[in-house]
């Protein structure tokens, strides 16, 4: 009597020994084509950018353009292993969060370069971030600041393989680009007056933020995300550069952070964006409960 | 070809060029492991089922896309993979039947004597006891760190007081053992 394994085995040997179905017309590659059709082909595809190019211009195109109305270069890649591998809202998008790069105009942030338009994805919200881009790119201008002699200033460095945030508003965008190491080490955080919004890896159920003066907050992860209403910090607003204070409160920096498996076991616990502890050898965490919706 | 006689690697080139009996032999190496691994994370044998069929059927799709390299460690592959559909089943709620769909795949009925074989698969300590049987155990922690726990290479090195490099070599080495063991 055979098991479930043996029928899968049948199943997948006569799938493998099914002949592959040729490829569709429209998938054939240029070259294969004669020179007569490849000139017809060339004319078809002239009289097509003749009819988009208007189109284009005026932006309805997926021609991507930062805020400063530059170019951002596009590429259709896949991100690194290692970011579908930690981000499962890149690598399976929920339904909704998958953002057309066509819809986007000019409303990337500087800097950035090969922005990978297959994999740009709408985070879920929360107060003060209501509307947040995840995507990632090939590079960026978010390198470590170097003194350049040619400019006479400290200009930022190339970074590769980085993974952006945007806050995206008709009054404008905000938002940083940061390497995978910057999520793994459980710093990726930001905040907006008392509201903070922080991105997580697969794995992650729930944080426990620590403070000095005040109580933990325990927050769920949505989708890669969790959010939480700060407490405004001892020592009052900062100051800026100009030695104004900044407007709106300023929120007390938790002192650590707890992340959480499905199960409530202690993944880690990062102080400053140092991991302060580890899951004790051998310990085996369920991936991704996670990010439950 | 005697698929008993190759490697992982060897055993897909051979599908991919028409071989299928091949992979129906790389099938029987690795699905014990696989299933170990996914049964044990999901409280329903028909939920493991489905995550063992995805996860050779995406292999599959791989196998037949010339376009797309063979993974260099096929078992490594595998255990990854697995280890995402879990992931996006959690966030799901449901199995991705991506590559089945699309291979066209016969949907797994399961009856009593497979769902037994399933959670006895989640109980058993196939997965761990294989690994530190065939391995020292540098090498079999740093595997069991890397695939099992899913840590960051950063982390183990951390953990065990010595550089990221050592880490990779020795999960490096410790798949390459354990290609050879299961090999032979």
């Amino acid at each position: 009597m055979s098991t479930f394994i043996d029928r899968l085995e049948t199943e997948l040997v006569r799938v493998c020994e099914a002949p592959i179905a040729a490829r569709p017309p429209w998938q054939l590659p240029l070259r294969r084509l004669s020179r007569r059709a490849r000139l017809r082909t060339l004319a078809g595809l002239s009289v097509i950018a003749a009819i988009a190019t208007p189109a284009l211009a005026i932006g309805l195109g997926p021609i991507l353009r930062d805020f400063e109305g530059q170019t951002v270069s596009a590429s259709a890649g896949a991100p690194p292993a290692e970011q579908l591998a930690l981000l499962g809202i890149l690598r399976d998008p929920p339904p909704g969060a998958y953002v057309n790069h066509a819809t986007l105009g000019s409303s990337l942030m500087p800097g950035i370069h090969g922005i990978r338009t297959n994999y740009i994805r709408l985070l879920p919200p929360a107060p003060g971030f209501p509307h947040q881009l995840l995507y990632t790119v090939t590079s960026g201008d978010f390198g470590a600041a170097r003194f350049d002699p040619a400019v006479g200033a400290y200009v930022p460095t190339d970074a590769k393989n980085l993974i952006c945030v945007q806050q995206v508003e008709a009054g404008g965008v905000g938002g940083d680009c940061t390497d995978t190491s910057v999520l793994t080490s459980g710093h990726w955080r930001e905040s907006a007056g008392l509201d903070g919004y922080g991105l997580v890896p697969d794995g992650v159920a729930r944080v426990i933020l620590h403070y000095p003066d005040h109580p933990d907050q325990t927050e769920t992860v949505t989708e890669n995300t969790f959010s939480w209403q700060g407490y405004p910090a001892p020592a009052g607003p900062i100051e800026k550069g100009n030695g104004q204070p900044s407007p709106g409160p300023t929120p007390e920096v938790p002192a650590s952070v707890t992340w959480l498996d499905a199960y409530g076991n202690v993944i880690s616990t990062h102080t400053n964006g140092n991991v302060a502890s580890q899951p004790p050898a051998g310990a085996i965490y369920a991936p991704g409960a996670a990010t439950e919706r | 070809m005697d698929s008993m006689a190759h490697d992982d690697r060897e055993l897909l080139r051979a599908a991919r060029n028409g071989e299928a009996e091949c992979f129906g032999e790389l099938f029987r190496r690795h699905h014990a492991v696989v299933l170990a691994f996914v049964a044990r994370r999901v409280d329903e044998p028909e939920v493991a089922a489905d995550l063992l069929a995805e996860t050779f059927a995406a292999l599959l799709t791989i196998v037949r896309d010339r376009r797309r390299d063979l993974p260099i460690s096929p078992l490594g592959w595998l255990l990854v993979t697995a280890r995402n559909l879990l992931i996006d089943r959690h966030r799901h709620g449901i199995v991705v039947e991506a590559a089945r769909r699309q291979l066209q795949l016969a949907p797994v009925a399961l009856d009593d004597r497979d769902i037994e074989l399933i959670l006895e698969a989640g109980h058993s300590d196939e997965l761990l006891g294989r690994i530190h049987e065939l391995l020292p155990l540098e090498q079999a922690d740093a595997l069991t760190a890397r695939i099992v726990d899913e840590l960051d290479y950063d982390v183990i090195a951390r953990r065990a007081n010595t550089s990221q490099a050592v880490i990779r070599k020795r999960v490096s080495r410790a798949l390459a053992t354990l290609r050879a063991t299961l090999e032979h």
